[in-house]
């Protein structure tokens, strides 16, 4: 938001607190193989997540995804096909610096996911809010929570992801370093 | 690192396999004790793991000049990396009876290509809740090139009890 303070910056983006998406179709049904992608990015050879056979003999009767797997399935890019209604999107918060990472995620599970299983999932914004950090002393927070169903409707595991926006040290020194 | 003829195992799970087959109990843990620790070199196959694994396509974790021109040192872990990590540990202490509840985590620096990371963590507390036998843990990344920890997590998992 050009030729506005932070503080002015703030005031908007806060308006967005509450702001809640319609439910979105999550990409695919859990499946074999985005699991198995996952255990190899962590090396894990455990054959609850791997082995339909030994999967069959445990209390789930199936190949499972390890527990945080919910936000994997959904990935970051849409395809075409793919794309959200507006209702479906979370509007962009404003935010004076453009620059963007990830700073803390808080989960609770409430049932696993296992093969077949499709999911949908909703966002919202919790909170926004500033806080120096060493990347800018007007850093802004923003804090959103995913809340994913299962195909009945079951809600099997909620995350909130709390991100930072910061300036760049050019923006920052432009702005008489406040 | 040898690669064998169709058989990339070396390259793919190499020495870091999963140390559990047996099922823990929660009369099993004791407060205090810890998780085995794992150690990885941040190489180029592990960027490429990430992406793969993670299906995160953003430039600042697999792209040097981009992560670069964002005031980064290099291409870093992304979050679903992290979270998937401390799920390895997690699922490798909780055993195929347990599941973990609770989880929260905070990556205060980044784990970048390059690096030298052990994953630790430490059992802070056993109790039993709501009709559960829970295990409250305590979970952190030693990355060398900060000589100290990049993040820190906590976590609550249900084990199955004996009794």
């Amino acid at each position: 938001m050009p030729g506005k303070t932070p503080e002015e910056v703030l005031e908007e983006a806060r308006k967005l607190i509450g702001y809640e998406t319609k439910p979105y179709p999550i990409r695919s049904p859990v499946e074999y193989s985005s699991i198995l992608r996952h255990c190899m990015m962590t090396h894990n050879d455990n054959p609850l997540f791997l082995d339909p056979e030994y999967a069959r003999n445990t209390k789930y009767s199936a190949v499972v995804a390890p527990a945080f797997f919910y936000s994997v399935m959904e990935g970051n890019y849409r395809w075409p096909g793919e794309a959200k209604t507006p209702e479906q999107t979370l509007p962009e918060v404003p935010t004076p610096g453009q620059r963007l990472i990830n700073l803390a995620t808080e989960w609770e599970i409430f049932k696993p996911a296992k093969i077949g299983d499709s999911f949908t999932a909703s966002q919202r914004i919790k909170d926004v809010y500033t806080k120096p950090t060493r990347l800018d002393p007007k850093s802004f927070w923003i804090v959103t929570e995913r809340i994913y169903r299962d195909q009945n409707g079951e809600t099997a595991a909620i995350c909130s992801n709390i991100a930072l926006r910061y300036r760049s040290p050019e923006e920052i020194e432009a702005a008489g370093n406040a | 690192m040898r690669i064998r003829e169709n058989n990339y195992e070396d390259i793919t799970i190499g020495p870091y396999h999963s140390q559990v087959r047996e099922q823990t109990c929660w009369e099993d843990v004791e407060e205090g004790m810890d998780l085995p620790p794992i150690e990885i070199q941040l190489d180029w196959t592990e960027m490429a793991k990430q992406v793969s694994g993670s299906q995160d396509f953003n430039p600042l974790h697999h792209h040097v000049d981009y992560a670069r021109s964002q005031g980064h040192g290099n291409p870093f872990m992304n979050t679903r990396w992290h979270e998937g990590w401390f799920s390895r540990l997690l699922h490798d202490f909780t055993g195929p009876e347990g599941w973990p509840r609770k989880f929260r985590m905070e990556m205060r620096r980044t784990n970048e290509l390059g690096d030298k990371i052990t994953f630790n963590g430490k059992v802070v507390n056993k109790y039993v809740a709501d009709g559960e036998h829970r295990v409250d843990l305590e979970l952190w990344i030693d990355n060398e090139r900060h000589n100290g920890v990049s993040s820190i997590a906590t976590a609550t998992v249900w084990l199955p009890a004996r009794g």
